[in-house]
């Protein structure tokens, strides 16, 4: 059959494959197999072989030896190997930042109905460090829409619920060199352990040091509200304007308040949950202080025409994904006050 | 930097990234036959090896480690060309065939039994004893990658001179290298 097909090839006269024509087929075939790992086989060529190929398991066997051998000397080192190999290596560095920052788009699209800004800011600046390096430095940052809760999974496995409206930044030297986070509004931390690189979180006026634990922190830069309450291993908070040894340590169950003036400490009553399942609830809380934290997940103004309204004390609870109006009705029932929203976000209750 | 962190040998993943990549790659281009692809699939296991450092704590033979990641995803690769429902381009029955060889050795090739030390010293001990030129010609093409007719213009010669010294080459190649193959 193959004597039939080079034959008549040679006999059409358009592609003469060799001369000596009387050859037995073994020997064209290996030919034609050491021209194919020489790298020029017609195509016409590579069709008989590849066909004979299909047929003939001891052709198959010589097949596979030539290639280990092409493969074999082809796996050596060589000459150029070392211009192009640095660029890749440069190359992974920003696809495993992207992918970094793909999964936390994973997670964050899993836990949040809706979609999260999470901008990725990049500050090329020329930073010259010693030998003339220069570092790029990006951020991750991610805002939680109004009455949105986010869960997401930190570099180095620390888990954080964040409240509506809050925002979060961290470098992308984040558990490489330092554990920082920058947090506007307020988060539930459960962090990882790590005692030679503390987690800081880093708010508009009290830094927070921790080495493995679980606290919350409420911190809306567009408030002077500042609390954080510890569940679990302890914390230092400290202002972050003044030296570290002026920091306040909390044990489990503590808190801290500002009151305008100081931080006080006080026996927590916090209740991890509202951040973890969206649902507030609250018990005796002073109107005063529940306003306060709706003025900062809604991002609302209440405008109160009695003043006593603010000392009323009330108990209940709502999800945290319902809209203002909802939530105020619910309040109302208790017949302590009537509202009315206006037009530019401001609430009246009177 | 970050890519310097130690693995368990003492070795940092710069320094293993540095002396494998370039060899994974070829061996991944000698059956898969696009060096592209070969790169990517290549990157794509150092990724994951950067992203799951622990894996490296537990492997004992680094070489054939590596060669088996690559070489499975390579096995993968090639069985995707070889089914029309894989495929995103349409290719021809000579093609196709090529890619159904390729993936037949591929799967015969035995990652655990050589050292690249012991193999890189056969391969250069045997290219000495070739004639010069046939020598010079094989380092030109397989070893620094030029095309048959660039030599060719280069030591003006025809490329069937050319492919004569490479078979020449190859065949002294496949003589001292028959344990290894």
């Amino acid at each position: 059959m193959l004597k039939n097909k080079f034959s008549s090839l040679s006999g059409g006269g358009k592609a003469i494959l060799f001369r000596h024509t009387n050859e037995p087929q073994w020997n064209l075939m290996d030919k034609l197999l050491l021209k194919y790992f020489t790298d020029s086989l017609s195509d016409e060529e590579k069709a008989i072989l590849f066909q004979e190929l299909e047929s003939n398991p001891s052709l198959r066997e010589e097949f596979i030896k030539w290639q280990n051998v092409t493969t074999l000397s082809d796996v050596t080192i060589k000459k150029s190997d070392s211009q192009w190999v640095s660029g890749k290596i440069d190359e992974l560095e920003n696809i495993v930042q992207k992918r970094k920052i793909n999964r936390l788009f994973i997670s964050l699209a899993k836990y949040a109905a809706v979609a999260i800004l999470v901008s990725c800011v990049w500050f090329v600046g020329n930073l010259y460090i010693g030998k003339h390096k220069e570092i790029a430095q990006e951020f991750t940052m991610i805002e939680v829409p109004k009455g949105q809760t986010v869960y997401i999974t930190l570099p180095d496995e620390t888990k954080v619920w964040l409240s509506s409206r809050s925002k979060l930044k961290f470098s992308n030297q984040f558990n490489k060199s330092e554990r920082i986070i920058e947090l506007d509004g307020e988060g539930f931390f459960s962090v990882s352990k790590n005692t030679d690189m503390p987690f800081i979180v880093d708010t508009k006026t009290y830094d927070i040091k921790v080495t493995g634990t679980q606290f919350n922190v409420f911190a809306y830069s567009e408030s002077s509200h500042f609390e954080t309450d510890l569940v679990e291993g302890s914390v230092s908070v400290y202002n972050n304007g003044l030296p570290e040894d002026k920091a306040i340590r909390l044990q489990p169950n503590e808190g801290v308040s500002f009151d305008g003036e100081k931080l006080i400490k006080s026996r927590s009553t916090f209740v991890s949950t509202h951040l973890i399942d969206g649902i507030y609830s609250f018990e005796n809380m002073p109107f005063r202080d529940l306003q306060k934290r709706l003025e900062l997940w809604y991002n609302i103004r209440f405008n109160i025409e009695k003043e006593e309204i603010l000392a009323y004390k009330f108990s209940g609870k709502f999800n945290k994904s319902d809209d203002i109006e909802r939530i105020l009705n619910a309040i109302k029932e208790t017949g302590k006050f009537n509202f009315r929203i206006e037009e530019d976000a401001t609430i009246d209750i009177y | 930097m970050s890519n310097s962190f130690k693995l368990n040998n003492n070795t940092t993943f710069r320094e293993m990234y540095l002396s494998y990549f370039p060899k994974l790659v070829h061996f991944s281009k000698a059956h898969i036959l696009s060096q592209i692809d070969a790169e990517n699939i290549v990157q794509d296991v150092f990724v994951y090896l950067w992203e799951n450092k622990e894996v490296l704590n537990s492997v004992k033979n680094l070489n054939a480690f590596l060669f088996t990641m690559v070489k499975n995803r390579c096995i993968d690769y090639l069985r995707s060309k070889t089914q029309a429902s894989g495929r995103k381009y349409s290719i021809t029955d000579v093609q196709e065939k090529e890619f159904e060889l390729k993936l037949y050795a591929l799967q015969r090739f035995d990652e655990n039994s050589f050292s690249h030390e012991e193999i890189e010293s056969i391969i250069s001990n045997a290219l000495e004893t070739l004639p010069p030129r046939c020598r010079e010609i094989f380092i030109l093409s397989r070893m620094e990658g030029l095309k048959h007719k660039d030599i060719a213009q280069r030591l003006n010669i025809s490329t069937n001179t050319i492919e004569g010294h490479i078979s020449t080459a190859l065949k002294k190649l496949r003589e001292v290298l028959k344990e290894y193959i």
